[in-house]
């Protein structure tokens, strides 16, 4: 197996940013209300990630250990700000439902995180490998949270406006509780266990 | 010697190279979805001035009287329209008040509002809005409080009542002096 596809399943399974690292919870908790939320978080976490891990790879080697926080952050930053203008202006839907969450981005310690743990240490093609891996890695993860609440917490899914689906029964009788915070920890915590148990997303 | 000195200060100018450049980028990205943003609020304002003037095709807005000119595809003059703000049950009611003629109102559309959901919906599933409609500035009064008033309130949700009724009678009087 090449470096780049290594680095890039690696960030799927086994260093999964939600249910192996436990990093960007918080968003996870939050966004996961409906499936068209999760999605629209997921494509700007991913363009942030795979932007700025591949800017801070590019020129590692000139930024000087005392600022190189400092550097990350206004790279993270200027791009968080970019995805927080593209969404304002193209899909407004989502920019309304995900509010606060979006410009959060530039918080995110999965972000900094991998910035400082990886892409400021590792040459571009394994650093755009390591954030494409961890970006799409977050996707699915926020996906399938997203998916079980919105079908559980309102019988069924809708993606902009148009109705993929309903359950039959569970569409005139949702359980509520899957769409507010209670759901969300619930259904993590659930996962979390599950993917600990059936060992898949075991390391190494 | 030099050198070290090249050493201190390079820290500082790397972080305000990136400094400048994060901010050219971001002056560029909101130059292109500005343009976007602006043609988008153009096509909401029209969007909402077609739900009182069907027939609006293109507007103007004056930025001194803060009156739209309404226009139909004929470049016809069908009207003027403008916003009104105020306080119901509770604090900031928007309406935008649609004038037929410089004494008549075409239709009132409330487009922001945080009065009390189940007093609200009862305004909203009364005819209180359609009262509006082809309504004289003059006769924009409560019933309840003036004899001359055209307008009905609604048992229950007099407050909110009074506070629309306001805000289109105050806005439209403002109004009309300018147009005039």
């Amino acid at each position: 197996m090449s470096g780049f596809t290594k680095e890039f399943i690696k960030g799927l399974i086994t260093s999964n940013p939600i249910f192996v690292l436990a990093l960007g919870l918080c968003p996870a908790l939050a966004t996961t209300t409906s499936l068209e939320n999760a999605l629209g978080l997921s494509a700007a976490v991913t363009f942030v990630l795979l932007a700025s891990s591949t800017m801070i790879s590019l020129i590692r080697k000139f930024i000087p250990g005392t600022v190189r926080i400092p550097v990350f952050i206004i790279i993270i930053a200027t791009f968080v700000t970019v995805a927080n203008m593209l969404f304002q202006a193209y899909i407004p839907t989502i920019y309304n439902a995900l509010g606060i969450y979006l410009p959060l981005i530039v918080a995110y310690c999965i972000v900094l995180g991998r910035a400082e743990a990886f892409a400021s240490k590792n040459k571009v093609s394994r650093s755009i490998a390591d954030a494409l891996g961890i970006g799409i890695g977050f996707t699915l993860a926020l996906i399938l949270i997203a998916s079980i609440r919105e079908i559980l917490g309102t019988g069924g899914i809708s993606i902009f406006g148009n109705d993929l689906f309903t359950l039959p029964g569970l569409g005139d009788n949702p359980i509520y509780i899957f769409i507010l915070p209670a759901g969300a920890f619930l259904v993590v915590g659930l996962l979390l266990a599950l993917f600990r148990w059936t060992g898949v997303t075991k390391n190494g | 010697m030099k050198f070290d000195h090249l050493k201190k200060i390079y820290p500082t100018a790397l972080l305000t190279l990136a400094i400048i450049i994060s901010v050219s980028l971001l002056v560029i990205s909101g130059g292109i979805t500005q343009a976007v943003l602006e043609s988008r609020q153009d096509q909401e304002t029209l969007e909402l001035l077609q739900g009182i003037f069907p027939k609006t095709a293109f507007y103007y807005f004056d930025t001194d009287t803060e009156i739209y000119t309404l226009y139909n595809s004929s470049r016809s003059e069908i009207g003027h329209a403008f916003y009104g703000e105020g306080i119901g049950f509770n604090p900031r009611m928007v309406i935008i008040i649609g004038l037929e003629d410089k004494e008549t109102i075409k239709d009132i559309i409330v487009t922001s509002q945080r009065e009390t959901r189940w007093y609200w919906n009862r305004l909203v599933n009364s005819d209180f809005f359609d009262q509006f409609k082809e309504l004289r500035i003059e006769d924009c009064v409560l019933k309840r409080y003036n004899n001359d008033g055209k307008v009905d309130g609604i048992t229950g949700a007099t407050i909110s009542c009074m506070g629309v009724v306001n805000i289109v009678r105050k806005a439209a009087l403002e109004k009309m002096e300018l147009l005039n």
